[in-house]
């Protein structure tokens, strides 16, 4: 069974992505309440300050009524609330939706000084093609020469472009194929043709 | 050990009233005899108990807390402490500004309970936009003092949420 305490934590963010889910759905919020967001908040504003209340008043356990509301709190973050639960009933931290961050527009002024590498966590381990608006107006396709991706981004591989010297709008966008792993410039592959050996000198040979 | 003046001013579940005041001073002065304390709003004005012909409250130095009776709504309070020495000179002073905002937290807690209650009212736009619009004035007040020091305006939305407190009748009624 949740805590209080527990069900303030979910309610705290149940309610950005309430507000986000809203948005991200357009028009009517896809049919959720477009006044969900308010309501989490301001039933949690009122159950964390009586929780307090009661804290500083030294109360052993919360009262009923307390009780009563937070488990209504519960119910208005609905889906956004859900979280996992192990078998012995108690509660594992919830795992966050994490809002899909695509399509996104970057700029020239987002790439790193050398006006070729983007910085971005949240791309990687993403397989994602790229759009160029000053370039071709064309996409560029994953693994097709135009960029590879990094450890923390990507890199544009192709000659001519120079963040510094043109500004550029580029639509990000993430592609789900192909659905073997992404060569980054960093990783090595082996397959299983290859083989590694170590010889006598300890040097690295890839036969 | 040099006396280091300190204090905490708090409501207490139950009595909306009521600002309890703790010293937490470190330190020792063989000087101070006495404390007072006053407590005053934005207009200048000073909240006393009922029957107090001064404008504070005498705090004896035996008691560590002390809990007076002032509060007939939300208030943005400068709270000042003195510690006094035998010619009723002050030695130390320490000033906080604090908003007590009990009254309309337990009306804002009420209505969650009567949302909780009544399912319905999560239905009904009149109820809904009030209890929305009285938690922003009170978070509102909250946040000028917090971020502005700012009495004046922090007094005028907790006034305002007083309004649909003292309205809730009306504006909290199920039957819209």
């Amino acid at each position: 069974m949740l805590t209080v305490s527990e069900k303030i934590n979910i309610a705290k963010i149940s309610q950005p992505y309430a507000a986000v889910d809203i948005l991200r759905k357009g028009y009517a919020g896809g049919g959720v309440d477009l006044r969900l967001a308010l309501k989490i908040y301001t039933v949690r504003k009122s159950v964390e300050w009586r929780a307090s209340m009661e804290d500083d008043a030294g109360y052993t356990s919360y009262s009923a009524g307390l009780i009563k509301t937070s488990n209504f709190l519960y119910s208005l973050c609905g889906y956004y609330g859900l979280g996992s639960f192990d078998s012995g009933g108690s509660v594992a931290p919830i795992v966050p939706i994490t809002p899909d961050i695509y399509p996104f527009f970057i700029s020239s002024s987002d790439f790193e000084s050398d006006g070729v590498t983007y910085i971005n966590e949240n791309i990687v381990g993403d397989n994602i093609a790229l759009f160029v608006n000053q370039w071709t107006q064309q996409w560029w396709p994953p693994e097709a020469g135009f960029f590879v991706l990094t450890s923390n981004g990507f890199r544009v591989i192709v000659d001519g472009f120079n963040a510094n010297e043109q500004n550029y709008t580029i639509m990000v966008q993430r592609v789900y194929s192909p659905t073997t792993p992404v060569t980054t410039d960093n990783t090595l592959q082996i397959d299983s043709s290859f083989s590694l050996l170590i010889d006598s000198d300890n040097q690295l040979l890839i036969n | 050990m040099a006396f280091v003046e300190n204090f905490t001013a708090t409501q207490v579940l139950g009595s909306p009233s009521e600002i309890v005041l703790t010293d937490t001073s470190t330190g020792s002065d063989v000087n101070i005899v006495s404390r007072r304390v006053s407590f005053q709003t934005n207009e200048s004005t000073y909240l006393v108990p009922d029957g107090t012909s001064t404008d504070y409250v005498v705090w004896p130095i035996a008691d560590t807390t002390q809990t007076d009776d002032v509060l007939d709504k939300d208030y943005a309070l400068y709270v000042t402490v003195e510690w006094i020495d035998i010619n009723g000179d002050a030695l130390y002073t320490k000033v906080l500004l604090r908003g007590f905002t009990s009254y309309n937290e337990d009306e804002l807690y009420l209505s969650s309970q009567m949302e909780a209650a009544n399912q319905m009212n999560i239905s009904d736009n009149s109820f809904l936009m009030n209890q929305f619009l009285m938690r922003n004035y009170v978070d509102s007040g909250n946040q000028a003092l917090e971020r502005a020091s700012d009495i004046t305006t922090a007094q005028i939305c907790y006034d305002q949420a007083t309004i649909l407190r003292t309205t809730s009748q009306y504006t909290l009624n199920v039957n819209s």
